[in-house]
């Protein structure tokens, strides 16, 4: 038949007017990204092990690496990781050489900026794993990498929530850890005079419960004897806390990081956002300071936590050669002295032992 | 409401000779009166025209189409007038002027003097001529030279590409389009277009003349340069084809032209085959508008479904098809009206 064709068309034309628009009216309706998306590319900064595989994929040399050596755990470290979007082509292949999915894709794509600059992510080393006595990086560029690492700003937030949380419901979590309602009641009572120690017990009880529970018990026990220790008073505390609840709560909360602060704390109040707290900071100058002082004093400091000089100087000798074991000590003498003793003695012992194998022979 | 317009012309005109006004005088001015009405409704009607076709062609490739300004964007048109009012007259300095500038009011002047004859309700012809149809497509063919002057005046290539290609299609089309409706004319035993209406009392002249109303209406579609038989414009060739020179006004001009010859024509086809304003219920003007938008509808439908044809093609849909097909259509007519008249005798 004539017209068969024409007819058709008009058939489809008339099917499609009433069909649903494909048209999406943008800045009001926001595309649905599938999942796969390739957005801007962003990166996970306590994740990096800086091995630089992303770079050598790079086939438009987009991203920079700059390492610095981990004084501690003589470990390479990323001190600024930069992605030059402009350059990007959104390849996959430093995402998909990553091993520890540093990399990742988000779904943001109005990457437009005014000038070339805009257009560069540079995340920088976060400032608490900056040295005391090095400046942070450079406020301009922090500005424009708030809160890289979301690892080590969670496990503030949660050590943060938790001490919250001990001040308010103090009986409730140490009766957790503590056997009697006698020691939860000295522990309260030295945790509220001392903010030294509710930080720490704070940390611990994030980090290992067993070891909080032997923790308090010894301080209970160290409390029972000589009554609640002189330690920091309570206004500094509360004076840090205030400064927590001043902070503007960062937008990304890792939900991850808020659910299980709530569970560690029984469910007890909302999770504290804060950011690096100054005990942290104290405690990070005080490790420093310590350690200035066991290399330049060994015998004087060394001589609180071993029995024998001979020990002493076998320590001092160690210190000296490794500086893993030099920080690890001054960290250990500013947390828990006996601790520190007990390591050190065992440190000694090791090394006596190897000595005696070798046939006393030093290294 | 049936007799709303004639009551209140009626009443105008007894009003202004009570005024002392002559006869004459009052027809005169009842007359200049219609015409103010008619080129409102006209420019009105361009307004709402071109937001539904926009509307129409979005739907159809599922877009939205303009809906920014008001609801459903009804208010782009305003808009986009507002706009073309405002902007330079530009008239480039080697055409013809007197005739780039003539040309433009030439063409609206023919679409709006189409609406003469055309019955917009019962007894609502401004002008009831016994010649109304062959008034009509006299008066619509001068549009091509309404295009030539365009084309020729603006001095360029492409401008006189399009006016050529317009006449040739236009002197073309013009013969099948006039065969066609000369079987209704059989029918009816009348030029008057109001009688034309009154025939189809009890049956619609598309049913009796079906394939003339098919050679009818693409020869009107040929005629109005509306696709896709837009080959005087077509602007993948010929940007704009005889209006390319023309901007702001000047062209808005041909814009409201073609749209107002669109509507004319669509109220010539609803008249001739779908009953004119005759119609249940509804007051006569509004079946006369309401039948007008739903042919309008279907040219805009054919407008954005099919592709535009090749000149030849063109040329020879016209002079081996549509010119056989409506002889033919004339001679069945002729000879069925015999036998009607036979049968009955």
């Amino acid at each position: 038949m004539i017209g068969k064709g024409l007819l058709k068309g008009l058939g489809i034309t008339a099917k499609h007017a009433f069909e649903r628009e494909i048209t999406q009216q943008y800045p009001e309706e926001r595309p649905f990204l599938q999942d796969r998306f390739r957005g801007s590319l962003a990166y996970d900064y306590p994740k990096c092990i800086a091995c630089g595989l992303c770079i050598k994929a790079c086939p438009n040399n987009v991203l920079t690496l700059e390492t610095y050596k981990d004084e501690d755990t003589k470990k390479k470290k990323v001190d600024s990781y930069s992605i030059d979007l402009q350059y990007c082509l959104f390849c996959n292949l430093c995402v998909e050489i990553c091993p520890t999915d540093t990399l990742y894709f988000t779904h943001e794509f109005e990457l437009t900026t005014d000038n070339r600059e805009g257009i560069k992510k540079i995340y920088h080393r976060p400032p608490e794993l900056v040295p005391a006595g090095k400046t942070a990086a450079e406020p301009k560029q922090a500005e424009k990498t708030p809160s890289t690492s979301e690892t080590g700003d969670k496990r503030l937030k949660q050590v943060e929530a938790m001490k919250t949380a001990l001040l308010k419901t103090p009986a409730k979590i140490l009766g957790k850890i503590l056997p009697t309602e006698e020691d939860v009641a000295i522990m309260s009572e030295l945790m509220q005079g001392d903010d030294k120690i509710l930080a720490k017990l704070a940390q611990l009880m994030i980090e290992d419960r067993d070891k909080a529970a032997r923790v308090a018990a010894a301080w209970v026990k160290k409390g029972r004897v000589s009554g609640p220790p002189p330690g920091e008073v309570a206004p500094v505390a509360v004076a840090a806390q205030g400064r927590v609840a001043e902070r503007p709560s960062p937008g990304e909360i890792p939900p991850a990081a808020a659910s299980v602060a709530e569970e560690e704390e029984g469910g007890t109040g909302p999770p504290a956002p804060t950011g690096l707290s100054e005990a942290e900071v104290k405690r990070l100058k005080q490790v420093e300071a310590m350690k200035t002082a066991l290399l330049k004093t060994p015998a004087k400091i060394l001589a609180k936590i071993l029995p024998a000089e001979k020990d002493v100087a076998i320590m001092s000798e160690l210190m000296q050669g490794d500086d893993k074991i030099l920080a690890k000590l001054a960290q250990l003498m500013i947390e828990d002295r006996d601790k520190a003793a007990r390591v050190a003695a065992a440190w000694v012992a090791r090394e006596k032992k190897l000595h005696q194998g070798e046939g006393g022979k030093t290294p | 409401m049936e007799n709303l317009f004639v009551n209140l012309a009626r009443a105008l005109s007894v009003w202004l000779q009570h005024l002392g006004l002559s006869p004459f005088g009052s027809d005169l001015l009842l007359l200049v009166l219609q015409w103010t009405a008619i080129i409102l409704i006209i420019t009105l009607n361009v307004l709402i025209l071109v937001w539904l076709e926009r509307k129409i062609s979005g739907f159809m490739q599922e877009r939205l189409g303009p809906n920014r300004l008001g609801p459903f964007g009804c208010f782009q048109t305003i808009a986009d007038t507002l706009k073309l009012l405002t902007k330079e007259d530009i008239i480039p300095s080697q055409t013809d002027r007197l005739i780039f500038k003539t040309a433009p009011m030439f063409f609206i002047i023919v679409s709006v003097l189409l609406y003469a004859v055309i019955p917009m309700g019962r007894d609502m012809a401004v002008v009831d001529l016994n010649v109304g149809l062959f008034y009509f497509i006299s008066v619509g063919s001068l549009t091509t030279i309404a295009i030539l002057m365009a084309g020729w005046a603006s001095n360029n290539k492409w401008s006189l590409l399009g006016a050529m290609r317009s006449v040739a299609q236009m002197i073309s089309y013009e013969i099948p389009l006039a065969f066609s409706l000369l079987g209704v004319v059989m029918i009816t035993g009348s030029l008057n277009l109001s009688a034309i209406v009154a025939a189809q009392s009890h049956i619609w002249f598309i049913i009796l003349q079906p394939v003339a109303f098919v050679t009818f209406f693409i020869a009107a579609t040929a005629e109005l340069n509306r696709g896709p038989f837009d080959m005087p414009e077509a602007e993948q060739e010929l940007t704009a084809g005889a209006f390319t020179e023309y901007s702001g006004m000047r062209w808005a001009l041909f814009f409201l032209a073609e749209y107002t010859n669109l509507a004319a024509v669509s109220a010539l086809a609803a008249t001739l085959f779908f009953g004119g304003w005759q119609g249940p219920l509804l007051p006569s003007w509004i079946w006369i508008i309401i039948k007008t938008y739903l042919i309008m509808l279907v040219f805009m439908w054919l407008k954005w479904t099919f592709p535009r044809i090749r000149m030849d093609h063109l040329m020879s849909l016209s002079w081996k098809v549509l010119i056989p097909v409506s002889l033919l259509n004339i001679l069945v007519t002729g000879v069925g009206i015999e036998i009607f008249k036979g049968m009955r005798w």
